[in-house]
């Protein structure tokens, strides 16, 4: 059998070296007919990532680096490392050094325990999808910080102080609610599709975050929008040639008004659409659960206000309630605006329970998720949700299924659409107040401490 | 994105006038500044001068490839200049540089330009792509041998 070498390259600023390193390497190898990966740590990232059975199997590990190369996953093997300029000059030289290299000492015997923590910071690095996200996430957040703290102050002048037209509290809930909040989903939408496809991808993204948003389909959608927009443009930009006199065009007019055409289309027809049936559904499955158990139907609709914060799961569980406040029926009612606030309060007390699962943005965005969850914006907890939907979904809809569950059970009722716990003074709209608070804090604490649970702790 | 939406005729310079490393930077990011890439001269030359102070650039074979990430720059791009005479510059192979492919990517560059950096880099070992460098006789023959 023919030895397998790997290689890591890497080099301070990652734009030329460790490629030419690696190129280098890779043409030793085929001249020699030996096979060889190697992994490029560049300011690309990590591309052509080793695999720990590759690493396994190697005969010796080349590193060629000027920066720095983590070892503990190359345990007990043979490892030759050098300059970045070493591999150029002379790859196959580094070739032969590492073919005749002492075979690997033997395994430590806590070799396994090495590989699991190398596992776990591995699926905590930040490529690919995972980066596109948080750059997204990443400027979203300061729209939900001022968004948050603008609301707080218009609610600050009384709950329904924005229902006067011209007033500085209905001007605070326009700029901070319609403005701030609004710009969530499509600065998310945009920022992830102009980390894929640079500054092209900006205009199909917003316009598609926008339609998510006006579709009804929530960050989720947004979420959908962005990458759609990113991957588009990206192969927009590669597949459009044009002659040499027209290029000029490209940019200006035919990308931006390709790119945003079929993303909206797509976002209308193949997204929109069905977010209308899906709530509709739903909406008919709640009529017929409502006859059942009370619990039973408190659970369901928390679930759902804690899924998607603001898209098509959540809307319906929402209109449901509201639609039940026509004749009579109260507790619905409670149930949507315990849950609906469970998710940013429980992000919130997350941030301060853990902080080190959470970046210094998200702990920022966790003070403004505080002040959005008492007053029922559901939408304070998306930058959490979005960064990490699997683990912070999970535990979002269990808090808010609990909040649910027993705010049916404690038999509470609210006769007011909106308001989080600004409505709860006012006389005659909360049917037992004291035990629907003590709801709302139990699911924000389950919901923090399975966020703790599930979260990892954030990169630096 | 191809190497060539980086690189173009304005940016190459067939015979370069400077005979060492520094004067050959400051020549060629003097034609990024012309072509627009470059918004700073002096904070661009500033990052690359650091960049090779930190380690040579001349990676042998007579090519280097002087190169920064810095706020100066308005956009990615890349200057090609030739020394027939060669330049003083001391190389990993302590040979002479023939070749100089100034890199200017902006802070934050994205990764659609630093893969086209790569994909440059990764030629440059290859010596029929040298040698299709230093015989071409104008700019667009140097774009050609670029693939």
């Amino acid at each position: 059998m023919t030895k397998k070498l790997v290689a890591v390259t890497a080099c301070p600023t990652g734009i030329a070296h460790t490629y030419m390193a690696a190129e280098s390497l890779s043409k030793a190898a085929k001249s020699k007919g030996i096979e060889i990966k190697v992994e490029t740590r560049g300011s690309v990232g990590v591309e052509n990532e080793l695999s720990e059975a590759e690493v396994r199997e190697a005969h010796a590990v080349i590193i060629a680096a000027d920066a720095k190369v983590d070892r503990e996953r190359f345990a007990g093997k043979t490892i030759i490392e050098v300059p970045v300029g070493e591999a150029i000059k002379n790859g196959g030289g580094l070739i032969d050094r590492a073919l005749e290299a002492a075979p690997p000492a033997p395994a430590a015997a806590d070799l396994s325990d090495q590989v699991k923590d190398i596992k776990a910071e591995r699926s905590a690095t930040a490529t690919g999808w995972y980066k596109h996200l948080m750059t997204g996430v990443s400027y979203m957040i300061p729209f939900t910080v001022a968004g948050g703290i603008l609301v707080a102050l218009s609610f600050a002048f009384g709950i329904h102080a924005a229902d006067l037209p011209n007033t500085l509290p209905a001007y605070l809930m326009k700029i901070g609610g319609a403005g701030a909040l609004g710009f969530m989903v499509p600065v998310l939408a945009a920022f992830i599709a102009y980390s894929i496809a640079d500054r092209p991808g900006i205009v199909p993204g917003m316009v598609g975050g926008y339609l998510a948003s006006q579709v009804g389909a929530g960050f989720l959608g947004g979420i959908i929008a962005g990458f759609l927009a990113g991957y588009l443009t990206s192969w927009l930009t590669r597949v459009i040639r044009l002659p040499k006199t027209m290029e000029g065009l490209k940019p200006v007019f035919i990308l931006p008004v390709l790119s945003t055409l079929i993303t909206g289309l797509l976002m209308i027809y193949v997204v929109g659409t069905p977010m209308a049936a899906i709530m509709t559904g739903l909406q008919h499955w709640l009529t017929t659960l409502g006859q059942g158990s009370a619990v039973a139907l408190g659970l369901v609709l928390g679930a759902m206000m804690g899924f998607d914060l603001g898209g098509p799961v959540n809307k319906a569980a929402y209109t449901f309630a509201v639609g039940l406040l026509g004749s009579g029926v109260y507790g619905p009612q409670a149930v949507v605006m315990a849950a609906g606030m469970t998710p940013p309060l429980g992000l919130a007390l997350a941030t301060f329970m853990a902080p080190r699962k959470f970046t210094p943005e998200q702990r920022e965005a966790g003070k403004a998720a505080a002040v959005l969850g008492i007053g029922f914006i559901t939408e304070g907890a998306i930058p959490f949700a979005a960064a990490d939907p699997l683990r912070v979904i999970p535990a979002t809809v269990v808090g808010s299924a609990i909040a649910g569950g027993l705010a049916m059970l404690f038999g509470t009722t609210l006769r007011a659409p909106h308001g989080g716990i600004f409505v709860m003074p006012i006389p005659n709209v909360v049917g037992n107040p004291l035990l629907y608070i003590v709801a709302i804090a139990i699911g924000t604490v389950v919901t923090a401490i399975l966020v703790t649970a599930l979260k990892k702790p954030a990169q630096q | 994105m191809s190497i060539k939406e980086l690189i173009s005729p304005e940016t190459i310079s067939l015979e370069l006038q400077a005979t060492d490393a520094d004067s050959a930077i400051q020549e060629l990011a003097a034609v990024l500044a012309r072509s627009g890439a470059v918004s700073d001269l002096s904070a661009y030359v500033a990052d690359v001068r650091t960049r090779e102070r930190h380690s040579t650039t001349a990676v042998g074979f007579g090519v280097a490839i002087p190169h920064a990430k810095s706020a100066g720059v308005s956009r990615a791009a890349v200057a090609f200049g030739r020394a027939k005479a060669g330049l003083n510059w001391s190389s990993l192979d302590g040979e002479p540089v023939h070749m100089v492919f100034l890199i200017a990517a902006p802070e934050g560059a994205n990764d659609v330009h630093l893969k086209a950096l790569a994909q440059l880099a990764r030629m440059l070992m290859h010596e029929e792509v040298r040698e299709g460098l230093l015989a071409a006789n104008t700019p667009d023959q140097v774009l050609a041998a670029l693939g």
